[in-house]
């Protein structure tokens, strides 16, 4: 029987602060101009949770992408028209972990939890 | 575990210079190779015991951007015992071939779609490490990626690459794990990405201190005690 794909979840966060959302797009955007459509829909790419109030987006990748998607959101400088850089506070494979990681850091203030 | 250090960070103001650590330090880096000019390199020593406060060491680089073999020379003669850290950016085949292969130099950058090819005959004569600034990338990602492919497929096999920031601006920071990624992206494993901004980058800087302290008296020869 074939096995679910492996995932990781990013915690991402721009400076200066932005909408998660618009933080999602931006990487998708990244992404594609990178590695094509085809790459961007193998990478199983999809923002999953937003803390809005700070700025904070999750986001989900195959395993096999991570570097790549590591790659897409290092590219982000601009956000519409604002001068950006995009931050991952942290990685894991499951949402529980990761918020577990941003609590051991200290980063539940940033995510809201 | 690993010590990160950014092997490019320029700075022209004191303050500049404080931000751009101070945002290394939230990133992860312990240690920033710095090209400084204007107010922040007159003022080095303390901008040194300030990133110490942070908690990011500060090394001293030099970029050289000669236009020959002679101008090259020249300029490593006169500062390579100034400076901890020395780059040379090769706009042309003859520089390219003397840095590649000169001791005094640490590492070289190519420049996105340089004006002439670097394949095994550069690669048979390269000594010392290979830089990509990331700024580059940032400016242009089609340039840059179609000259990184080539450096990490000719160069690669035969020498360590450093990655960099470049940055002047603390927005044009990038951590570790997003520098190392270009690498990983471009086939090398996930430990030989990361060496780019650790191990490497550490060794070139244990060498040069060793080679600057009052104790080096030539290659191989230390005096001890």
């Amino acid at each position: 029987m074939a096995r679910r794909p492996k995932r990781r979840y990013l915690a991402v966060y721009a400076e200066p602060k932005a909408n998660p959302e618009d933080i999602a797009r931006a990487i998708e955007s990244a992404y594609q101009e990178l590695f094509g459509k085809l790459g961007l829909a193998s990478a199983m790419l999809k923002p999953v949770r937003s803390y809005p109030d700070r700025g904070v987006a999750i986001i989900r990748c195959s395993l096999e992408s991570l570097p790549k998607t590591i790659l897409a959101i290092a590219s982000v400088t601009r956000i519409g028209e604002e001068r950006t850089a995009l931050r991952i506070l942290s990685i894991s494979g499951t949402i529980r972990s990761l918020k577990d990681k941003l609590e051991e850091k200290n980063y539940s203030e940033k995510m809201g939890c | 575990m690993r010590k990160y250090i950014d092997f490019w960070v320029r700075a022209e103001s004191f303050e500049n210079a404080l931000s751009l650590l101070e945002k290394l330090r939230e990133l992860g880096f312990s240690s920033a190779v710095m090209e400084l000019s204007g107010e922040a390199l007159e003022r080095l020593e303390e901008l040194r015991k300030r990133g110490e406060g942070i908690g990011v060491k500060v090394y001293r680089k030099l970029v050289l951007k000669p236009s020959g073999r002679k101008d090259l020379l020249k300029s490593l003669r006169s500062n390579r015992g100034k400076y901890e850290v020395i780059t040379v950016l090769c706009e042309n085949l003859e520089v390219a071939l003397v840095a590649a292969r000169d001791s005094r130099v640490d590492s070289l950058v190519i420049p996105p779609r340089p004006g002439f090819r670097f394949d095994k005959g550069v690669a048979a004569l390269l000594k010392n490490y290979v830089e990509l600034p990331f700024s580059s990338y940032l400016e242009n990602k089609l340039e840059f990626l179609e000259t990184a492919i080539r450096i990490v497929e000719f160069l690669g096999r035969r020498t360590g690459i450093i990655v960099s920031s470049a940055a002047s601006n603390p927005l044009d920071l990038r951590g570790p794990r997003e520098l190392a990624s270009i690498l990983q992206v471009l086939g090398l494993s996930q430990e030989e990405a990361l060496d780019s901004v650790s191990k490497i980058p550490e060794s070139i800087i244990g060498r040069n201190l060793l080679k600057l302290s009052k104790n080096y008296v030539a290659r191989g020869v230390l005096k001890i005690g």
